[in-house]
């Protein structure tokens, strides 16, 4: 990737834009959405298919889990890549806070991340010392730690080259079956969750149109403002736990940086399936059309920029960057970061509010 | 100083939430491990919070993303006030909420939960006493609409032991001077009114407000000097300060006045000098819309940072020679703390949190998902 001069008017616009911060208050603009008909369309063909996905990823590994454990080869060739597809189904909802994912503790127990002080392996260490058997039950691994029972606990297992799950010994035996209950566990939380946004009361009915009296929304426009939010939120998670460590690992190569799914070689297409839903929402949301005329470049902008995502991203996320293997590494990460950030601040700054969308929290009634 | 008794209706949600806070603290270690803890070291964080459920929490972060403790409110809380020495943390209500949490940064104890009178309300801040016994905080006299001083006891379960005058209407900010003695009082000005039908955050008195910077001897309630704003500024609320190297105060205001006359935001004072707001050689204030959410000093007192969350930006100020330095962008920032050596800390509504120097220096920033975090943040030394 190059910085040609059209990307450096962008930026200049970006950079001019951040520091001016005119309010959009007073000028023309076209009507806001209509947060019923937003919500639904966000709900029903962004949310709910990708936790569909997550249900069907999950429990695909669920099934081949156990029929590799009762000694299938077939099905054992298969655990790895369910794990992938399961990886990257979280990887498109992980930022979805709301609903039954606003539950604390629920998207800990998908995956226990960041986790910068290695929770997730010394204590998934201590249950495979102590060969716990009350583990094995996925009822009862979903109520202990959530840092031994998420996609990143399952990938301490698949992913011990030394000691793997498939084997005649005790311990491999039960390696197979923790990973098994793990699986199982996640799958029955993915489930959990698609039950949760169903029915009268459920989620879906109450984010499309929250009903009197609900206890989390008062109006529909507060839970389209969670949609914006969780855009600008995972942009931000893609560039604060991704994106920025390998810049720096760059600088520093002698100290590799902890980066989601690594050990499973997956990171590259996590950060590329969160991009790609980030791209989906900001589709589905229709933001754009709510954008006054004369910030027309703005939605123009966005839309190159995830499609420069799309296809430049992978490629410069792929693997761990050292400087003296590629000198355009360190160049194609910043060109990742500048789009990234490039789209969140629009969106936060001008699209979202634009379309009457409250994204602040501290600017609103202040203290 | 005078003593009072907690109403019965204080003491019962005092209770149950006590127990509710103490079990949370506990289901968090649970979510880790069977009764292990992740160690709490300097240079982590602590703010208040609201959760992805719309729920509150006060939390204790670090800067790579984890959260290592948390602990629920019952309502929106505000700032916290650390005493370094005992590990004690006291988060406090938003205005005009009248519940305050003490809790050990170590878990080492049980949190407490106590409240103000019946009659008074926190106004969000709070500062410890030198020697970690006493806490002072700022409350609202609901009777007088008088600002005040509570005074709790914090080595015997937070009990009221006393209040004295802020010389002014609604107090927001309390710091303790270096001298161990001295309370620095943000009278902002703004009357407001607790009763039925009213938010308590209503303005009343926008038209008549007064705003001061008062010197409170902390032991004896005397006020040792009050500046006024001056002429044309008397909507421009003093809210937030912060000590320098030099011993001067600094503060940061919000304009109450029409857009257009917005006027400069920051400024210092001291004993016996007048406030004294600075001129940026562009003006800044309507470019920081009005509006300074939070101020802290650099661990060195050199640098002042002023947080302009409708803006999205912290501008950075150096306190020797009184100009703007710096400026960091953060959508809806808010909170913001010294970080050693020379840096800062800043949490945002957007769930992010970051350290950054003031010479445009990005250190790093972590994403918490779904969490708003509130006006402040504080640094446990």
């Amino acid at each position: 990737m190059t910085i040609n001069r059209a990307m450096m008017r962008s930026l200049a616009a970006i950079c001019l834009l951040a520091v001016v911060a005119v309010p959009l208050a007073g000028r023309a603009a076209p009507a806001t959405p209509s947060f019923p008909k937003l919500n639904a369309r966000v709900i029903d063909s962004y949310v709910l298919p990708r936790f569909k996905r997550l249900a069907d990823t999950s429990g695909q590994l669920a099934e081949d889990m156990a029929r590799a454990c009762d000694g299938n080869k077939k099905a054992a060739a298969a655990v790895k890549q369910d794990f992938a597809d399961t990886v990257l189904a979280w990887a498109a909802v992980e930022f979805l806070r709301f609903g039954p994912m606003s539950q604390i503790g629920r998207p800990e127990r998908f995956d226990f991340s960041p986790d910068p002080r290695g929770v997730t392996q010394r204590q998934v260490g201590a249950l495979l010392a102590k060969r716990d058997a009350a583990a094995l039950d996925p009822a009862t691994l979903a109520k202990k730690s959530a840092a031994v029972q998420g996609l990143s606990a399952l990938e301490v297992l698949l992913y011990d080259e030394a000691r793997p799950i498939i084997g005649d010994d005790e311990d491999a035996r039960y390696r197979c079956k923790l990973a098994l209950s793990m699986a199982q566990s996640i799958n029955a939380l993915a489930r959990e969750v698609l039950t949760e946004w169903d029915g009268e009361a459920g989620w879906r009915r109450r984010m499309i149109e929250p009903p009197a009296g609900d206890a989390r929304y008062k109006t529909p426009e507060e839970p389209a403002g969670d949609f914006a939010r969780a855009l600008i939120t995972g942009l931000q998670m893609i560039q604060d736990r991704e994106v920025a460590p390998m810049i720096a690992a760059v600088a520093t190569p002698d100290k590799p940086p902890r980066l989601p799914f690594s050990h499973s070689g997956l990171t590259a297409r996590y950060i590329a399936s969160g991009l790609a839903s980030t791209k989906a929402l900001y589709e589905t949301m229709g933001l754009a059309r709510s954008t006054p005329s004369d910030k027309a470049w703005i939605p123009r902008w966005i839309t190159a920029a995830f499609e420069r995502l799309a296809r430049d991203g992978p490629a410069a996320v792929e693997g761990l960057p050292r400087a003296k293997d590629n000198p355009n590494r360190a160049r194609d990460l910043r060109m990742v970061r500048f789009h990234v950030e490039g789209i969140r601040k629009l969106v936060g700054r001008e699209l979202a509010p634009a379309a009457g969308l409250t994204i602040g929290f501290n600017e609103l009634d202040g203290d | 100083m005078s003593s009072m008794a907690i109403d019965r209706r204080h003491f019962l949600i005092g209770t149950s939430l006590t127990f509710a806070a103490a079990s949370a603290s506990r289901a968090f270690a649970g979510m880790l491990d069977d009764g292990a803890q992740l160690g709490v070291d300097a240079g982590d964080l602590v703010a208040a919070c609201r959760r992805p459920d719309g729920s509150y929490s006060v939390v204790v972060l670090t800067l790579d993303g984890a959260v290592l403790r948390e602990l629920p409110l019952e309502g929106r809380g505000h700032d916290i006030a650390l005493d370094r020495a005992s590990g004690q943390a006291v988060v406090f209500a938003r205005r005009p909420g009248s519940f305050a949490l003490a809790f050990d940064i170590q878990d080492r104890r049980e949190p407490v939960l106590f409240t103000t009178p019946a009659n008074r309300h926190f106004y969000g801040h709070g500062v410890f006493s030198r020697d970690g016994r006493l806490l002072y905080a700022t409350e609202h006299d609901n009777e007088t609409r008088a600002g005040l001083i509570g005074i709790y006891d914090a080595t015997g379960g937070y009990k009221r032991v006393g209040e004295m005058p802020t010389y002014g209407i609604g107090p927001h900010e309390v710091i303790l001077l270096a001298d161990g003695k001295t309370l620095a009082v943000a009278n902002g000005g703004i009357e407001t009114h607790v009763e039925s039908g009213m938010s308590g955050r209503e303005k009343l008195n926008l038209d008549s407000m007064q705003p001061s910077l008062a010197f409170i001897d902390s032991t004896t309630g005397r006020l040792i000097s009050q500046h006024m704003q001056g002429a044309g500024l008397h909507k421009l609320s003093i809210r937030h300060l912060a000590q320098d190297a030099r011993g001067a105060v600094w503060f940061g205001c919000q304009w109450e006045g029409a857009d257009a006359e917005t006027p400069e935001l920051v400024g210092c004072a001291g004993l016996d000098q007048p406030l004294r707001i600075i001129e940026p050689s562009k003006p800044m204030g309507a470019a920081l819309a009005g509006y300074i959410g939070a101020v802290a000093m650099s661990p060195d007192g050199r640098i002042v940072a002023a947080s302009a969350p409708r803006a999205g930006r912290i501008v950075y100020v150096d306190t020797e020679r009184a100009v703007v330095v710096g400026e960091t962008q953060l959508m809806d920032s808010c909170g913001v703390t010294g970080l050693a050596p020379s840096g800062f800390a800043m949490s945002s509504g957007t769930g992010v949190l970051q350290a950054d120097q003031p010479d445009h220096t990005h250190l790093r920033s972590a994403s918490f998902p779904g969490r708003s975090f509130d006006n402040h943040l504080r640094i446990i030394g």
